[in-house]
């Protein structure tokens, strides 16, 4: 009773709150559609699109604002700062350089936009808007009807003081869930329910990408059929076209199944060897050039290969199973748009609009009562959104079944991989051991014929001239002195002697000692680990420090060496200019690759203007001696 | 002068021997490896040590455990540390314990004649006598500092040989200019430092060294 006093004492307001519902309700209608182009454009790559839908979202934010009272502050995070180049002028985004910046400028920014929670909860506001917008616009409508409708009936002028009264708590609740998803995000715990939805949507959509990739899996599947033919020589060619689309494919696979996939296919063969007589050779038939051979190198390998074989079983599967995921899609779309969603619509609507809800429920030919059709309709939708990630991570499942490598293609790419750190590792050693051979034979050799060669004139001079022999043996304890010098730098290089006799932890002191840079020392390392081990870290740090001194411009470094879980960490970080890039120069590779040796491995985190960190990481075995 | 000491590889445990005693010094006893050291130590209570740091058995750096060891056991007992290479980490385990009385030499320095005994005469008489490898390497890795930068090319020079462990007077012999001289030189490279003079050689070295230790990081 009170409630009607109120409206008839200010129906002023019961009437505004009533057109600001109408308003902000006519705002959520065309949300989806919003955003269905916001996206599509910005797949397409202009990104400027998400920012037109965020400005689209502000006006909502806006009138909320305005007229419900609730404050909703802007919840994006800050855009990227523009790239700015190195000493080169080039732009790097992650590991790579660019010289341009536009390239690195847009990367930015679409992590940024993809990275930002809020584009994700702009997204579930734009598409649930119209079905929420309801409670806004079913006060207006009301009235609208009431009055429109009076003419026919006087009885429906009672709906009008009903759609005023309701206006204001209709804006409020409208307004409030708006302020909810377009305010920065809350706890965790109320988005719960939220998030399941989401990720459940986010499957469906998924789902959408498995049905199309039946086009790409009927095609490629033709072609490979097509390259068997016989005659036609042209699966290696094919082959081409399959493997890079199926490696594209490889990763969501793997997240959909929720492990990790690497590459199947076997080692590349080696290129063929001409024999001595320049000719090549392949069964029993000798040819002129290396290209006959490669070309059936290359067919017998992707023939034998299994993988090949999997990924055509995958490929040709993707009709099947892109239908499965299309007729899960179309459940919950038709359950939602076409059986429920009508009805929705029938309250605020049916005073004017003259149409069946029950249409698409009595085309589908089924039976009982029509309002069956949005309970059947809730039920589909509900289904296929409880059924869509399941249906998905089995999916993945079997991609990843078909797609990972067979134990045998694991195998032939280890075998490749020690192979080659063992070439790398003989080489080295050769390389080691001629340069040791060269210092002793241009140093210390030379050095100790010179000097035996002073001692046959002094003892030629001591009886005739014997300050002159005087001279020539003091002249003579000298260059003993610098041989023994020269002899203890090659030592040195060989194996330090401070790391024979104290180990690593020591020599990695006495090394920051001998540093002309301020080097802080933290060793967590109490044990001895393999001479090899150990030897290989000191020169690697060694070289590390020598790099810092030499291009950083830092005049201080931290030294770190740490024993943790079977792996021995080091790592050598600087204060400098940054900007290393390790696949440019030669000596990260060479290290890389003496690491490898010890299935080690060395990491570079080196940002343009610093600071760098080199970490080194090998697996091994410690153990105390003392 | 008694003298023990200790150096694994036999040519040159006899030719240091012979050098030595044809220098009027006494060599009480000469052993071959860590244990037998502190066993002869611990008889003879000799002058002076002369250690070599790798003996076995383990061929790393047994002498020099052996050496730090006698020393903890027996303060102040005169060790001269004798290697194939020099190390800062070593000098610096070697000076720790503040007592003097210690030397650490590059084998090759035992060709030095006078200057080595010099150098053994000097650590028996519980003075230093550092390598000048050691020294250089020392002053190099503080050599950003500013009150060392200050330095005149022979103020660098005297305090290399002062740090070395030698004497005044030693010093003006070997640079060829009067003991006066060097005592000007010294007193302008202690006010540059900050650090208190002493008429004691042995303390002036120990103070020097701590300055340049500590000043490095």
């Amino acid at each position: 009773m009170g409630v009607a006093a109120a409206v008839v004492a200010r129906p002023a307001s019961y009437a505004l709150a009533c057109g600001r519902g109408l308003a902000l309700g006519l705002l959520a209608l065309p949300g989806p559609v919003v955003l269905l182009v916001s996206s599509l454009v910005a797949m397409a790559g202009y990104l400027p699109a998400i920012l037109a839908a965020r400005r689209f979202t502000a006006l909502t934010r806006h009138g909320v604002a305005r007229w419900c009272g609730i404050p909703v502050p802007s919840p994006y995070r800050e855009p990227p700062e523009p790239p700015r180049p190195n000493a080169q002028g080039q732009y790097r985004y992650g590991n790579r350089l660019y010289d341009s910046p536009r390239l690195v400028a847009w990367q930015r920014r679409l992590t940024w936009l993809s990275n930002d929670p809020a584009t994700r909860r702009d997204s579930v506001f734009l598409l649930a808007a119209p079905v929420v917008a309801v409670t806004a616009l079913l006060p207006s409508a009301l009235v609208v009807a009431g009055i429109a409708l009076s003419w026919h009936s006087p009885w429906t002028l009672a709906a009008v003081p009903a759609g005023l009264l309701c206006g204001p708590p209709g804006l409020r609740l409208y307004g409030r869930w708006s302020a909810r998803l377009l305010g920065p995000a809350a706890g965790h715990g109320r988005a719960s329910l939220s998030r399941a939805l989401w990720t459940r949507v986010v499957a469906l959509i998924e789902l959408v990408a498995v049905a199309l990739f039946a086009v790409p899996g009927v095609v490629l599947t033709a072609v490979v059929l097509v390259s068997l033919l016989p005659g036609a020589w042209a699966l290696p060619w094919a082959q081409r076209l399959v493997r890079p689309a199926v490696t594209a494919q490889r990763p969501l696979v793997a997240r959909w199944a929720r492990t990790e996939l690497t590459e199947p296919y076997l080692p590349p063969p080696d290129p063929p060897r001409p024999r001595r007589d320049g000719l090549y050779v392949l069964g029993r038939t000798l040819f002129d050039s290396a290209a006959p051979v490669v070309r059936a190198q290359r067919y017998r390998w992707v023939l034998r290969d299994p993988a090949t074989w999997r990924d055509l079983v995958w490929l040709a599967l993707q009709p099947v199973t892109g239908a499965g995921a299309a007729l899960l899609v179309a459940a919950a779309a038709y359950g939602a748009f076409g059986l429920v969603w009508p009805w929705l619509w029938l309250l605020p609507t049916q005073w004017w609009l003259d149409y069946d809800p029950a249409a698409a429920w009595t085309a589908l030919g089924a039976p009982g009562p029509s309002w069956w059709g949005p309970v059947a309709g809730s039920v589909m939708t509900v289904a296929a959104l409880l059924l869509a990630p399941h249906a998905l991570h089995g999916y993945g499942r079997a991609g990843a079944a078909l797609l990972g490598p067979t134990g045998a293609a694991s195998l032939a790419w280890q075998v490749r991989r020690l192979s080659d750190s063992r070439d790398d590792a003989t080489r080295a050693q050769v390389a080691e051991l001629r340069r040791i051979e060269q210092d002793l034979h241009d140093g210390v050799q030379a050095g100790l014929v010179a000097l035996g060669m002073q001692l046959d004139t002094a003892e030629a001079l001591v009886d005739n001239a014997p300050n002159r022999a005087k001279e020539l043996l003091a002249d003579a304890r000298g260059r003993l002195a610098g041989t023994l010098a020269d002899l203890r730098t090659v030592v040195r290089t060989i194996h330090p002697p401070v790391l024979a006799e104290r180990g690593l932890a020591d020599a990695v002191r006495a090394l920051a000692l001998d540093s002309p840079l301020d080097v802080t020392v933290t060793v967590d390392y109490p044990g001895r680990a393999e001479a090899a081990v150990e030897s290989a870290v000191y020169f690697a740090l060694r070289e590390l420090l020598t790099n810092v001194a030499k291009h950083s411009g830092a005049h201080a470094a931290a030294l770190d060496v740490r024993f943790e879980a079977g792996l021995l960490h080091a790592s050598v970080q600087d204060a400098g200019n940054g900007g290393v890039d390790p696949d440019r120069g030669t000596g990260l590779n060479a290290m890389r690759r003496r690491l490898a040796v010890f299935d080690g491995d060395v990491t570079v985190d080196s940002p343009p203007g610093g600071p760098t960190v080199v970490s080194l990481c090998v697996p091994c075995e410690s153990w105390q001696d003392r | 002068m008694r003298i023990v000491l200790a150096e694994d590889l036999p040519l040159l445990r006899e030719g240091l021997t012979h050098m030595l005693e044809a220098r009027g010094f006494e060599i009480v006893e000469a052993v071959a490896s860590g244990g037998e050291l502190a066993a002869a130590l611990r008889t003879h209570r000799p002058d002076l040590a002369i250690v070599d740091v790798r003996l076995p058995p383990t061929f790393t750096d047994e002498g020099l455990r052996a050496a730090l060891a006698a020393r903890r056991e027996t303060p102040g007992l005169p060790v001269l540390v004798l290697s194939q290479h020099v190390e800062q980490l070593y000098a610096h385990e070697l000076l720790a314990d503040g007592g003097g009385a210690i030397g650490y030499l590059l084998k090759d320095r035992v060709l030095g004649g006078e200057q080595f005994i010099d150098a053994l005469n000097r650590v028996a008489a519980g003075g230093t006598a550092l390598d000048p490898d050691v020294i250089s390497a020392l002053l190099s890795s503080s050599n950003r500092q500013e009150p060392l930068g200050s330095l005149t090319a022979r103020e660098r020079e005297v305090l290399e040989l002062m740090t070395e462990g030698r004497s005044n007077a030693a010093i003006a012999q070997r640079l060829h200019l009067s003991d006066g001289a060097i005592s000007k030189y010294t007193t302008s490279i202690f006010a540059k430092l900050g650090i208190a003079d002493s008429p004691d050689d042995n303390r002036r070295v120990l103070a020097v060294l701590a300055y340049l230790d500590g000043n490095r990081s």
